[in-house]
């Protein structure tokens, strides 16, 4: 299964997950079957408006079925929901810890945004 | 004359200007273009006796027609649009309306339908001011078709006070940008600064002459603004005191100038300076 994990900075699974979802500098890509990890640039994250959307179409893209993220805003959240995208809440500091998380069932799934867009 | 009242920085007083010189002047016509939050209403009480809904047009995407070939989805510059599963979807808020998408659909799958952003409102108050304002509707993001529409209102016969929404970006450049002179209203003090130089570069840019308002101004700092203004030549039209009283009138949404009709004069003063600035630069063209 691909799932796309929001990413302040490209290290590896040690990126630190990034808190906001639209305006994320990178997504990691991780292939939890294969255990094979991409560090996406998110070119959203300088966008001047419609980031969420522009975010939810990359990951889109990338055929990952579920997002790990701190938050995820409406707009974003409407676009991922009709891609299909499951989306996860996670307090995880690394990519990795919150890929663990999600592989334990540990993370609550969103079922409304829990982010506000910014300007 | 069509004068725009502007600052870099929100809450200095631009909306304190505004109404308090269209009540100084005779036969006036104010337009509240701060249509995010326009707020003249709250001292000029007014009676609202018409108002007209402002539409733009967004896409509608017939997903019939529609074969993914996603060629909207890639030249939508404002990201307002999506493909999820093979289906456009359409982020209303965020479209600037700019019809590039129907244009490029290679199926015709794309039609233009109308979307309501917001209301133009007019009153004759009980100031006898000529009075509109425009509001964008909540969750909308482009506040510009609002203001060219309340724009259009402009009664050329009169003279024509517009305040404009705070910062430098398209509303407020909407705004301001075929006005004659433009009124920069600032308080003394690093933010007003700041976003005072800013305000300046983007008038001098436009190449529209101005002014600056020192609200709450202030003997022990006024220098802040005032070493500026020396330094770069613009002129200081008016210092407003910062004053209890006028603190008190503002909050209980009084205009000063109902109180202290010694300062209609010295609005109608800064009034008339401003029409002498522009003949001045009509006589020398």
């Amino acid at each position: 299964m691909k799932i796309a994990v929001t990413a302040s900075n490209n290290n590896g699974y040690e990126s630190k997950v990034n808190e906001h979802f639209g305006r994320s500098p990178f997504f990691a890509i991780v292939d939890t079957e294969k255990e094979e990890i991409d560090l996406v640039k998110n070119p959203a994250a300088k966008a001047s408006g419609g980031a969420g959307v522009q975010a939810a179409q990359l990951i889109s893209d990338q055929g990952v079925e579920a997002l790990l993220s701190g938050s995820v805003g409406p707009k974003a959240y409407s676009a991922l929901t009709s891609g299909n995208i499951k989306m996860y809440s996670t307090k995880d500091e690394t990519v990795r810890k919150a890929v663990e998380s999600f592989e334990n069932n540990d993370l609550s799934q969103l079922t409304s945004p829990n982010g506000t867009p910014r300007k | 004359m069509k004068v725009t009242v502007l600052s870099g920085k929100g809450g200095t007083g631009k909306t304190t200007v505004a109404v308090n010189m269209a009540l100084s002047v005779p036969d006036i016509q104010l337009l509240d273009a701060d249509v995010e939050e326009p707020n003249c209403q709250y001292f000029l009480k007014p009676n609202f006796n018409k108002s007209e809904e402002i539409y733009r047009e967004i896409p509608e995407i017939d997903q019939n027609k529609c074969t993914a070939c996603r060629k909207c989805v890639d030249f939508c510059e404002y990201n307002a649009l999506a493909m999820m599963l093979d289906e456009v979807l359409v982020f209303p808020e965020i479209c600037h309306s700019c019809g590039g998408c129907e244009k490029i659909c290679p199926e015709d799958a794309i039609t233009e339908i109308d979307r309501e952003l917001g209301v133009l409102k007019h009153s004759s108050t009980q100031y006898d001011i000529d009075f509109w304002q425009g509001e964008l509707n909540i969750g909308e993001e482009s506040s510009v078709p609002v203001i060219e529409a309340l724009k259009e209102k402009s009664d050329l016969q009169k003279d024509i006070i517009i305040d404009a929404q705070p910062g430098t970006t398209c509303p407020t450049i909407e705004a301001v940008v075929d006005s004659d002179f433009g009124i920069l209203v600032t308080e003394p003090t690093p933010f007003g600064l700041s976003d005072l130089k800013i305000a300046s570069q983007l008038m001098d840019e436009l190449k529209i002459p101005y002014g600056v308002i020192i609200n709450r101004a202030e003997e022990e700092s006024d220098y802040i603004i005032e070493n500026y203004c020396d330094k770069n030549n613009i002129d200081i039209l008016l210092k407003i005191p910062f004053k209890r009283e006028f603190a008190y009138l503002y909050s209980d949404g009084i205009p000063f100038v109902i109180d202290y009709p010694e300062w209609q004069a010295e609005f109608k003063k800064v009034f008339t300076e401003i029409r002498g600035v522009l003949d001045e630069k009509d006589y020398s063209n």
